[in-house]
């Protein structure tokens, strides 16, 4: 009989860099830039630094919420051999959703834990600008039939039905947005993030886009209350009746998010080197504890963040007092507000150095990229343990726990 | 350089007009010359001063397009983003400018020109054939930048976008009116410019229709499934042109269907970066050398003796009315020259001038010229079969069978009709000239001239000094060349000349790698990858393996204990001796010739040079198909067979169809890096025998650092 060894591998990240955000618009900064060469370019920065070898690679996972068009087809394997991985490397992509950026590193670690495979390449990428909004829509929404059933109704619905649930006010969040873009700002004007992050540069090595792109305007006390509820007419449309159809003991739903509390889309992408403790040239930067994918009711659907933080922390086997440093998605500031008050989290470790509202939402791209930041908050502060989380579409959420390893 | 000129009605015209130049061009300065004018326009305008412009040039053509020099001579990708993206701007402000802007295209308006045209609100050509119109650049390994390629295609829409660019596709007048790249057609100048002052009445602000809300890029959208299909295909198509050696046209499609699934102003972001990556790349400085300023140093005569008049020939004899005689006849006549035909025989002449006619029915049949032409043109050959019809030719060219002997009779045999000035030339692409010009009773007229065939298609003349040529017979052998509408390249008289000698080296390379045990199909292979238009074995075939042996062996007669066998060679005997497979002509050679199908490999290859089990990589089989050609080109430069480095690059290019993209045979060794290709070809001397020795000239050359 062959021993059956139950001991799971340990599982090790050992490089990880993003690109700057670049903002959804025919003039933000990565939008006259082909996707794939979001991938090309860390690619070339993981050559360059050479501390996880390319050579031996087992698989390359790919998360992108909007495989289409310029994303379409096997775009995995299709980015993988464009941009030079070896042929024998397995690749594959998960899409649909905003987690399958944390996707890949689930998949890719318990394959890893197994002893299946030593060593993953786990990508988010998503190029928000250059992708058709048509594109992007799916039959939950266009469909009459799964609408009706499935009591569709837009993430900002939702997001404002969480914030009437949670009773969180329209100064609350603006409050809260203007905070976190002003941090964002400062730590993108110290450079904060410049450690893991590659500037991008066109073929002929001159820059297209050195930092992240944020809305400063959000920065602006009166700008941000003028701004007008930005749910109200479709709420009032019908999906409001639709979302109280199923928490009738809500009554109504206050509107309270505007432009200026929501993140909007950004294009970006993150790249980060996995495996078995010896898989790298270089001692690992981080240990990967856990990774949680979740699902739960569609309609409150950011509010099962909460469960995926949970099962992540469970899995883990860590309280939540032992997380140093939080970073959760700000796809709405209600999102963001609702894990602070739950877990009683001090500001001071949480989205510290900003997020979504600032610079973005980059769906699939966000989560690895959330982790290339949460590295660098924890080496700036000598921190340990650090927690990455966001909501998915229609009840979907991701999370997972990182510990950062002495050089 | 730009004149300014308002009338009462509030029209500018702005007419460019450069200094000391024959055309117009668009250069930085000419970038930086619009920005006051257009800032000066758009006060007007806020003053209420301004009802239109209208631009138009001095100069015959009316802007002939960018400035090459400066695009050849520039290396820093930042210079030339910043160059192309200023063009970028000043077009952009000028569709902008809120009042009627016409172009009145006077004359030819090409690259950057075009460019400018397709920036204004309308455009009014002059109706005249002559001028051309469109963007070229492709074909000097650049594309448009300035915003050419993205209005064009928000003009057409991506398919014809695409079949225009790829090909540098050049229209008249009224073609680029058919594709509404032209608006209105004027008879003449003063028409032209009423056109463009009427236009302008009847409009106020007008916006270019990608400046208006509604408008999108006409026909079928770039995620449509057929537009996905064609440009797949299309994108296969032209790696079976280019086998990926050009990337000019490769970054006009990436260009084209990027920018098609984007908006307007990104697009023009992306046509300036890759017209940078283009620029700073090798290829185009490669094709720029080769193709604008190698060719312009032939057109400007660099390699004709000074101080003789132009040779005008005004009737011309020509012996043998063979393939190459009757193609040569066909030019001279074409080119409004006298002709008379000679052949043993008026029969085997009239054949001759059949030829001719054969070709100008098809060019009937193409709406090329009118049945008139043809008969203008026919009549000027006169066939014979008596030298004494050569007695008032002021040129006569014998283009007989390759052979010594039968040349000399012929020569001997016009000679006595011909006056004393009458130039005298040969046809030949292997035999000395100084000893042809021995049956001539004036040597000092004597010369070479290697016509290529078919002669009508083939664009070289390999013109040859013998020890005896005079100065002024090369300074007229040159004019002739040129007045037919042919490139010539001058060499000396040495055993094989230029072309025909490396062109062998190639051909004996392919044959030694055979002999070896390469594959057949790799080497043809690497050969065309290698962008060469034909392999060793194929063009073995064409010009007949027997032929080949002829060659190699005179060469050894000649040489006696000088000359090394090449390894290649064995191969001509066996072909020839053991298997009678000689060719192309035989229908069998290296490859089978099927009746109405195409060519293939001859599956007895395999068996009579049997294939090693290992083969060699691919890369050193294309060194040494290409460095046994380069290295010969170098020695003949080192010879003084060739004498001038753009004749040596030019004559490789048209002669044999050398790699285009490399610029040439001794571009090629620019290109390569002269210490990287001494670096290889040592290795392949070690490796493969002396015929890869490093010329002592190149090792010269890197001490003094030099190039070529």
């Amino acid at each position: 009989m062959a021993q059956h060894s139950t001991k799971k591998q340990a599982v090790f990240i050992f490089e990880a860099y993003r690109t700057p955000h670049g903002s959804n618009r025919v003039n933000g900064g990565l939008h006259a830039l082909k996707p794939v060469h979001l991938l090309t370019r860390l690619i070339h920065r993981f050559r360059a630094e050479d501390r996880f070898p390319l050579a031996n690679l087992d698989a390359f996972y790919l998360g992108c919420t909007y495989p289409f068009d310029e994303q379409g087809g096997n775009m995995a394997r299709t980015y993988a051999l464009f941009s030079g991985l070896p042929e024998n490397c397995f690749a594959t992509q998960f899409s649909g959703d905003p987690t399958t950026g944390l996707q890949t590193l689930f998949y890719a670690a318990e394959a890893i834990q197994q002893g299946t495979i030593q060593r993953a390449l786990c990508c988010g990428l998503e190029s928000n600008s250059r992708i058709k909004d048509t594109d992007k829509i799916g039959p939950i929404a266009f469909d009459p039939e799964m609408a009706l059933r499935l009591a569709y109704v837009p993430p900002g619905i939702s997001a404002d039905l969480l914030a009437t649930k949670m009773g969180m006010t329209r100064s609350e969040l603006d409050g809260y947005t203007f905070n976190s873009v002003s941090q964002a700002k400062t730590a993108i004007e110290n450079g904060r993030f410049d450690h893991r992050m590659i500037p991008i540069r066109d073929q002929n090595g001159l820059s297209i886009l050195e930092k992240d792109e944020y809305q400063e305007q959000k920065l602006d006390l009166d700008w941000l209350q003028d701004q007008t509820p930005a749910y109200k007419a479709i709420g009032n449309e019908g999906f409001d009746a639709r979302a109280l159809s199923k928490y009738p003991e809500l009554g109504r739903i206050f509107h309270v998010h505007t432009q200026a509390s929501r993140a909007g889309f950004a294009d970006g992408a993150a790249l980060l080197g996995i495996g078995v403790q010896d898989a790298g040239t270089h001692p690992p930067l981080a240990k990967l504890h856990g990774v949680s994918l979740i699902g739960g009711e569609p309609i409150l659907g950011p509010s099962n963040l909460i469960q995926a933080i949970e099962a992540v922390l469970q899995k883990t086997n860590l309280a939540s007092s032992a997380i140093d440093i939080w970073e959760t998605d700000e796809k709405f500031a209600a999102n963001a507000l609702l894990v602070r008050k739950h877990f009683e989290l001090d500001p001071e470790q949480h989205n510290t150095w900003g997020g979504d509202l600032a610079w973005g939402d980059s769906a699939a791209a966000a989560g690895p990229m959330m982790i290339c930041n949460a590295l660098e908050r924890l080496n700036s502060t000598k921190k340990k343990i650090a927690l990455v989380a966001l909501s998915g579409l229609s009840g979907l959420a991701a999370a997972c726990i990182i510990e950062r390893l002495e050089p | 350089m730009i004149r300014y000129k308002k009338d009462t009605s509030n029209v500018v015209v702005l007419t460019l007009d450069m200094a000391n130049r024959k055309n117009n061009i668009i250069n930085h300065e000419v970038g930086r010359a619009f920005i006051p004018v257009l800032a000066h326009l758009n006060r007007e305008r806020k003053k209420g001063e301004l009802t239109g412009v209208i631009i138009t040039s001095a100069k015959q053509s009316f802007l002939s397009g960018g400035d090459l020099k400066y695009l050849y001579e520039s290396k820093d990708v930042e210079d030339i983003h910043s160059y192309v993206t200023k063009l970028i701007e000043v077009f952009r402000s000028l569709e902008r400018l809120q009042v009627p802007v016409v172009a009145a295209i006077n004359g030819t308006a090409l690259g950057s020109g075009f460019e400018l045209c397709l920036a204004t609100h309308h455009r009014v050509c002059i109706n005249d054939p002559n001028i051309m119109l469109g963007s070229p650049e492709v074909s000097l390994g650049l594309m448009p930048g300035g915003g050419g390629l993205i209005r064009t295609l928000w003009k057409l829409g991506i398919m014809p976008t695409i079949d225009l660019l790829t090909k540098g596709r050049l229209l008249n007048p009224l073609e680029a009116r058919d594709l509404n790249l032209i608006d209105e057609l004027a008879y003449d100048r003063g028409d032209m410019m009423r056109k463009a002052r009427a236009w302008i009445e009847g409009q106020t602000a007008p916006k270019q229709p990608w400046d208006t809300d509604k408008h999108s890029i006409p026909g079928l959208p770039a995620d449509h499934p057929e537009t996905r299909a064609a440009v797949a295909k299309a994108s296969a198509r032209l790696f079976k042109e280019t086998r990926g050696n050009y990337p000019a046209p490769q970054k006009i499609l990436e260009t084209i269907v990027e920018a098609a699934g984007l908006d307007f102003d990104t697009g023009m972001q992306i046509e300036a970066r890759n017209f940078t990556e283009l620029i700073a790349g090798k290829t185009a400085k490669n094709l720029m050398k080769a193709f604008w300023f190698d060719f312009n140093a032939i057109k400007a005569a660099s390699s004709r003796p000074k101080g003789y008049g132009r040779f005008r020939p005004y009737k011309v004899g020509i012996i043998g009315a063979g393939m190459m005689g009757s193609g040569i006849a066909h030019i001279c006549a074409k080119a409004g020259l006298k002709v008379v035909l000679k052949d043993v025989s008026r029969v085997i002449a009239d054949k001759g001038k059949q030829y001719s006619a054969q070709l100008l029915q098809q060019e009937i049949e193409t709406g090329k010229i009118t049945d008139d032409d043809m008969e203008l043109i026919l009549q000027k050959i006169q066939t014979t079969e008596s030298a004494s019809d050569f007695e008032d030719c002021d040129l006569v060219i014998e283009a007989v069978f390759e052979n010594r002997m039968l040349k000399g009779q012929v020569t001997r045999e016009a000679d006595q009709f011909l006056h004393s000035d009458t130039l005298m030339a040969s046809n030949t692409s292997t035999i000395p000239i100084t000893d042809l010009a021995k049956s001539s009773m004036r040597p000092e007229n004597f010369i070479g001239m290697h016509f290529f065939s078919p002669v009508e298609k083939m664009q070289l003349v390999e013109i040859i000094k013998g020890e005896s040529t005079s100065r002024e017979s090369l300074a007229r052998a040159f004019d002739f060349v040129k007045q037919v509408g042919k490139t010539p390249i001058v060499v000396n008289d040495r055993r094989g000349f230029y072309t025909t000698r490396v062109l062998n080296r190639f051909i004996l390379e392919g044959l030694a790698l055979l002999q070896e045990g390469q594959k057949a199909a790799t080497i043809e292979q690497m050969s065309l990858l290698s962008g060469m238009p034909v392999g060793p074995l194929a063009l073995s075939d064409e010009v007949s393996i027997r032929l080949l042996r002829d060659i190699e062996t005179q060469a050894e007669r000649d040489l006696g204990e000088a000359y090394i066998m090449h390894p290649g060679f064995p191969v001509l005997d066996k072909m020839i001796d053991e298997l009678d497979r000689t060719g192309k002509s035989k229908k069998a050679g290296f490859y089978t010739y099927p009746d109405k199908e195409e060519k293939y490999l001859w599956e007895g290859l395999s068996y009579h040079f049997p294939e090693n089990a290992e083969q060699l990589d691919l890369q050193t089989i294309t060194y040494r198909l290409m460095f046994s050609q380069v290295i010969e080109a170098v020695r003949c430069y080192e010879e003084g067979v060739v004498m001038a480095v753009h004749d040596a690059n030019v004559g490789a290019i048209l002669g044999w169809g050398f790699a285009p993209f490399k610029g040439g045979t001794l571009q090629y060794v620019n290109d390569f890096g002269l210490s990287a290709f001494i670096e290889v070809a040592t290795d392949l001397e070690a490796r493969f025998g002396p015929r890869f020795k490093v010329p002592a000239l190149l090792l010269e050359m890197e001490k003094s650092g030099t190039h070529f």
